[in-house]
């Protein structure tokens, strides 16, 4: 994404912002400043981004969004704290606390981050000359930070590999499968959909594989699950598969994230070892009653033992409580791909499960709940189906 | 006879002690002649008068009728000659992110 000029960060829609509902209430009544023709007397005390405090300016007419704040991903960033929490021990705590407000902490979308501007992490700038988007733009706001994995995938920019097919020929964009109320941190509320007992609202998930599947494939794909679609493959594997693994191809993975202090700026900054795309089948980790796969795509993320050596020894020392390959639902779904051209291209193929030999040495511990001991045995010619 | 002479002479007793109490003391708020010939409130002076002096300036030239945050922001030239040049920050990250 192409940074955008000083000029055109700040440049407001003359012609539809200020009749707008937002306008109306006047540019002080939010960002602060003062009424002057002079630049500097008028920027005394402005707020760049209100929504950095949602009670005070969004919270005044979206109670009901706002009230869902303090359970929003995007703004808590609770999901890397339950990870580092699981890893570290809370000796740890304070020196991973300094390296989180260093290199994570900036990874965080305010309302306005999402509605009004492009994520400040690339830069900022008005999307739409100040206008509030209903709908965030999925190339200058979601994939702007949810780039390097997900909106490559998806978008097909991953060298050789053809978009996700509800981009390719459904044009379809992140909002027609992620819902505001999951953007919004709002409790899933099943009687949105059935009707019934009113108290059926479940708690926020714990994290992104907890809780109910949403979205999830079938909400459209409906024929798949009731095994009325006649794909015998659908019927054979049932349950025991997530969609993804018949149908994503190679995705990103990356290894050894290290982060540090630059001597020369004294800015933070990372690095990371490699990036890579693979496809790799691994066993499903967190099989519970909304996930019962046996198997799903695995991810490996950048993590490593030493990822926050700069900032003190062994910080993780419970590194393997928990698996660096990962379950993944990669956004490049193709009806086509290599591992379902037939039964034995995938029963029986080492290159496409997460078997030990593909594991680092010393990761081989904290993903034994994933590695595939047993590949499954190859279909003899009599059992063969066909795919479709 | 004699009550009514006390009562004239508590009546002009009261009427005295209310004017004394309504004269200035000698150590209240200094006399502006005295002040003025003190260095420090000279300048104190000035400045105020310059304050005044630039509320009386901006009074001409902000008019109530103008939304100078719009009339700024809606115009493209206006912020080009305005911008201060952003900072080039140097990307030390390697790899993706």
């Amino acid at each position: 994404m192409a940074p955008l000029e000083p000029w055109e960060k700040v440049l407001v829609d003359a012609d539809n912002f200020p009749q707008s509902i937002h306008g109306l209430n006047g540019c002080i009544s939010c960002h602060g400043g003062v009424q002057s023709a002079d630049k500097d007397t008028a920027h005394q005390g402005i707020v760049s981004n209100p929504s950095k405090d949602p009670q005070a300016v969004c919270g005044t007419c979206h109670p009901d969004i706002v009230a869902d704040h303090a359970n929003n991903l995007h703004s808590n960033l609770v999901g890397y704290w339950t990870v580092l929490d699981e890893r570290s021990v809370p000796k740890s705590h304070p020196a991973i606390d300094e390296a989180f407000a260093n290199h994570c902490s900036s990874c965080h979308a305010t309302c306005g981050e999402c509605h009004v501007s492009q994520p400040n992490i690339v830069g900022g700038g008005f999307v739409d000359g100040h206008m509030f988007n209903r709908t965030p733009s999925m190339t200058q706001n979601c994939t702007a930070c949810h780039g390097s994995r997900v909106g490559n995938e998806y978008l097909g920019k991953n060298e050789g590999l053809k978009a996700d097919v509800h981009f390719r020929q459904g044009r379809m964009t992140c909002v027609d499968c992620h819902t505001g109320n999951e953007m919004h941190g709002a409790s899933a509320d099943c009687s949105s959909c059935h009707t019934g007992p009113v108290d059926s609202e479940v708690p926020p998930p714990d994290h992104r594989y907890d809780g109910i599947q949403a979205p999830r494939c079938e909400t459209c794909h409906a024929n798949v699950a009731t095994g009325d679609d006649d794909v015998i493959m659908h019927q054979m594997h049932g349950s025991n598969l997530s969609c993804q693994v018949c149908h994503s191809v190679a995705y990103t993975s990356c290894d050894g994230c290290h982060v540090a202090i630059s001597d020369k700026t004294g800015n933070p900054y990372y690095s990371t070892d490699a990036t890579y795309t693979t496809f790799l089948i691994g066993r499903n980790p967190l099989q519970s009653y909304e996930r019962p796969y046996q198997y799903v795509p695995v991810r490996h993320v950048p993590v490593s033992q030493d990822t926050f050596d700069f900032y003190g020894l062994n910080l993780l020392p419970n590194f393997d409580k928990l698996e660096t390959w990962k379950y993944a639902t990669p956004h490049n779904i193709q009806l086509d791909t290599p591992q379902n051209e037939s039964c034995n291209a995938c029963h029986g193929n080492p290159d496409f499960f997460l078997t030990a030999d593909k594991v680092a040495p010393e990761e081989l511990k904290a993903n034994q709940d994933v590695i595939v001991d047993t590949l499954p045995p190859l279909i003899s010619s009599g059992d063969q189906i066909p795919s479709r | 006879m004699l009550k009514s002479k006390i009562l004239i002479c508590l009546g002009l007793l009261l009427l005295l002690l209310s004017a004394c109490a309504r004269a200035p003391a000698a150590t209240d708020a200094p006399q502006e002649p005295a002040a003025a010939s003190s260095p420090t409130a000279v300048a104190a002076q000035s400045t105020v008068l310059e304050v005044s002096k630039v509320q009386e300036v901006s009074a001409v030239t902000q008019d109530e009728s103008i939304d100078y945050c719009t009339d700024c922001h809606t115009n493209k030239q206006k912020l080009i000659d305005t911008a201060k040049p952003e900072e080039e920050v140097i990307n030390e990250n390697q790899g993706e992110g």
